[in-house]
């Protein structure tokens, strides 16, 4: 039945094209674009590495459930050299039935230090020194095909039943459930990607891979394992990966960064450790495990629920453009607001154009300037009144912007790619404190309409596709 | 899709046309020019399958120029020897997941299909196939999930297999094939006669 109904569709499908045709002009149109250079490769070209940076702080700091990019898979029937191992690594983490696992259930633990040298007096960064180093433990169940549930030590819940996500944020009392769109890449286990650092591109993660070594490592929780070291511009890491299913089961990784600061230059260490502490293959898994059920007294996440209370967002969203969601990082380690909380909105044309505003609000202090400037943002020193307030722009070249003011203590940066000088104006005069508005954010020109925009791991840019 | 079509996915098109890999390696060199080969041989192919996808006509032209615009920018790292139309279906299909993400497109059902289309003139092989079936497939594809619908499109019009639709939605595999089972049994259920009391 299965089969026929196959061939009943595909007959149908290529009888619904089968008068089809495209544009006869179509050379002429692909030759009309392919002729001008894209502008966008140049640009993020020198803020690779920060973006590897900060992409790489934000994932550890919410530590399990991120959405990334896409790297190549070979095939099954490739030789197993370090690049095809992380590549089977990458895809067992992100679909453990790929490498034969139908269900498995473990406990992980994971930590992220950052070392910060040169810079004599670390809170007039506004850093607490207490988020320069998280760690904690978790529970993950995997049932074949795609169903996760995950339980933090705090008592924080990840669950995806095959359709939708739902996440409950033990700190915050608050959840949210969403469905799963197409695009989206839920992961919940640590994948060699993240685990290298490697944000690149294919090519680029396969260039570095190749220079991998790999041996056989020692054995980890009585499973053989093959142990893949990468070097790769400023740091190292090193992975254990499960020689028949190919999960990654311990990792450590070091990354530097060093950037010039007024009177000298400053250098961080990143330091990430994962392992897991037992796993337990093709365990028997009670179905319910992937139901999620709000705990008493949980509250559901509003689209502004995560903003301090301060916060200002446009309202109305500016003609032509859409709120694509809110989003929050805390300081680095993912604790309690306090110093530096970047929160960025994604803003998109109606006509589905590249527009991007990144918006970073920082309490009063020169944090920002600390933790941008190697990103080469212009410095805003172009006076303009927003707001009745003082505020500047800065401009580098045509391609990035940026205009800043403080305004009751808190400096607000708009960052963007896409927007003209007015427009950024216009959209910081229709800026509200959040706790003004309906904490559902259901008036109409507060719609938040899901789109990647907001939803970058280090998402302060976003790269046109 | 026609035969020819088919023959060129598996390596080259038959007679004397240039394989797939002599142009791709002179447009790695540099040659522009040559591209347009790749475009007049798989515009259609790549047509037809946003066509399915978004059931919009001026959309699906637009999407197909920004995937023969994505797939030259990402020539460089196709490797010579791979199936050319795999990788551009795939292309196609990221670029309105793409889209579609950014812009929240309502895909419209089958049902609804926008008539400002060229006429249909099935083959008579497809209309044979179609006598019994074409109305109720029309109809149990509509009523599909919109993800499971495109899943179905990509699986069974544009011939991708698991992994290659994987990599083109950002799904797991697993998410893949549960979605391919699910939306199959759905159909199968569907096109069942109901139950006679």
């Amino acid at each position: 039945m299965t089969e026929e109904l196959e061939q009943q569709i595909r007959a149908h499908l290529q009888s619904e094209t089968a008068a089809l045709r495209a544009p006869s002009d179509m050379w002429s149109r692909v030759q009309t674009v392919i002729q001008e250079p894209p502008r966008w490769r140049t640009w993020l070209a020198g803020r690779q590495r920060w973006l590897v940076m900060s992409g790489l702080a934000v994932a550890g700091a919410i530590a399990l459930l991120v959405l990334s990019v896409v790297i190549s898979r070979p095939g099954n029937d490739e030789p197993l050299n370090a690049s095809s191992i992380l590549a089977r690594a990458a895809q067992a983490a992100e679909d453990p039935n790929s490498t034969g696992v139908d269900s498995f259930m473990g406990k992980m633990t994971g930590t992220l230090t950052f070392n910060i040298e040169g810079i004599d007096d670390i809170e007039a960064l506004d850093l607490d020194p207490s988020d320069l180093h998280v760690g904690g433990a978790s529970e993950v169940w995997f049932k074949a095909p795609d169903r996760y549930r995950v339980e933090a030590e705090d008592g924080s819940v990840v669950v995806f039943d095959g359709d939708q996500v739902s996440q409950y944020d033990a700190k915050s009392g608050t959840y949210s459930q969403r469905s799963v769109e197409i695009g989206d890449r839920l992961f919940f286990l640590p994948n060699s990607e993240y685990l290298s650092g490697q944000l690149g591109s294919p090519p680029e993660f396969e260039g570095l891979a190749k220079d991998a070594m790999v041996t056989a490592g020692e054995p980890v929780l009585g499973r053989e394992t093959y142990l893949i070291e990468q070097t790769f511009g400023d740091g190292s890491s090193r992975m254990w990966v499960d020689k028949e299913r190919f999960m990654i089961l311990r990792s450590e990784l070091t990354a530097t960064n060093s950037w010039t600061v007024p009177g000298g230059k400053a250098t961080m260490t990143l330091d990430n450790k994962f392992a897991f502490t037992s796993l337990d293959f093709d365990a028997s898994i009670d179905d319910d495990l992937f139901e999620f059920t709000p705990p008493p007294g949980a509250v559901e996440r509003g689209p502004f629920s995560g903003l301090p209370p301060w916060a200002l967002v446009p309202n109305p969203i500016p003609d032509g453009y859409k709120l694509c969601g809110t989003s929050r990082t805390d300081s680095f380690g993912g604790g309690p607001l306090s110093d530096i909380q970047p929160v960025y909105y994604g803003i998109e044309t109606a006509d589905g154009g590249l527009a991007k505003v990144s918006q970073r609000l920082v309490e009063f202090g020169d944090a920002d300037e600390f933790i941008l400037s190697t990103a080469g943002i212009p410095t805003p020193s172009e006076p303009v009144r927003v707001r009745g307030q003082e505020a500047a722009f800065g401009h580098a070249g045509s391609e990035l912007t940026v205009l800043r003011w403080t305004e009751n203590g808190v400096v607000i940066r708009f960052v963007t790619t896409d927007l003209s000088d007015d427009q950024l104006i216009r959209l910081a005069e229709s800026m509200e404190r959040a706790d003004e508005l309906p904490s559902s954010g259901a008036g109409t020109d507060l719609k938040v309409h899901p789109c990647e925009a907001a939803r970058g791991i280090g998402g302060t840019f976003q790269v046109a596709p | 899709m026609n035969a020819e079509a088919v023959s060129v996915s598996r390596g080259g098109p038959p007679g004397e046309a240039t394989p797939d890999d002599e142009v791709i390696a002179r447009c790695q060199d540099g040659a522009g020019e040559a591209f347009e080969v790749i475009v007049r041989r798989y515009a259609d192919q790549v047509f037809g399958t946003i066509f399915l996808m978004t059931h919009e006509r001026r959309l699906s032209e637009d999407l197909t120029q920004e995937t023969f615009v994505r797939a030259w920018r990402g020539l460089n790292g196709f490797y010579l020897g791979e199936p050319l139309r795999p990788w551009l279906l795939r292309i196609a299909a990221n670029v309105v997941v793409s889209h579609r993400r950014k812009r929240w497109l309502p895909f419209v059902p089958l049902s609804r299909v926008d008539r400002d289309t060229p006429s249909r003139e099935p083959s008579p092989e497809a209309q044979a196939e179609q006598v019994a079936t074409g109305d109720e497939l029309q109809r149990a594809i509509a009523e599909l999930r919109e993800d499971h619908r495109q899943v179905v499109v990509l699986r069974f019009y544009a011939e991708l297999s698991v992994p290659e639709i994987a990599r083109a939605t950002r799904w797991a595999e697993g998410t893949v094939k549960s979605r391919l089972h699910r939306a199959l049994r759905r159909m199968r259920a569907s096109l069942e006669p109901p139950l006679e009391e």
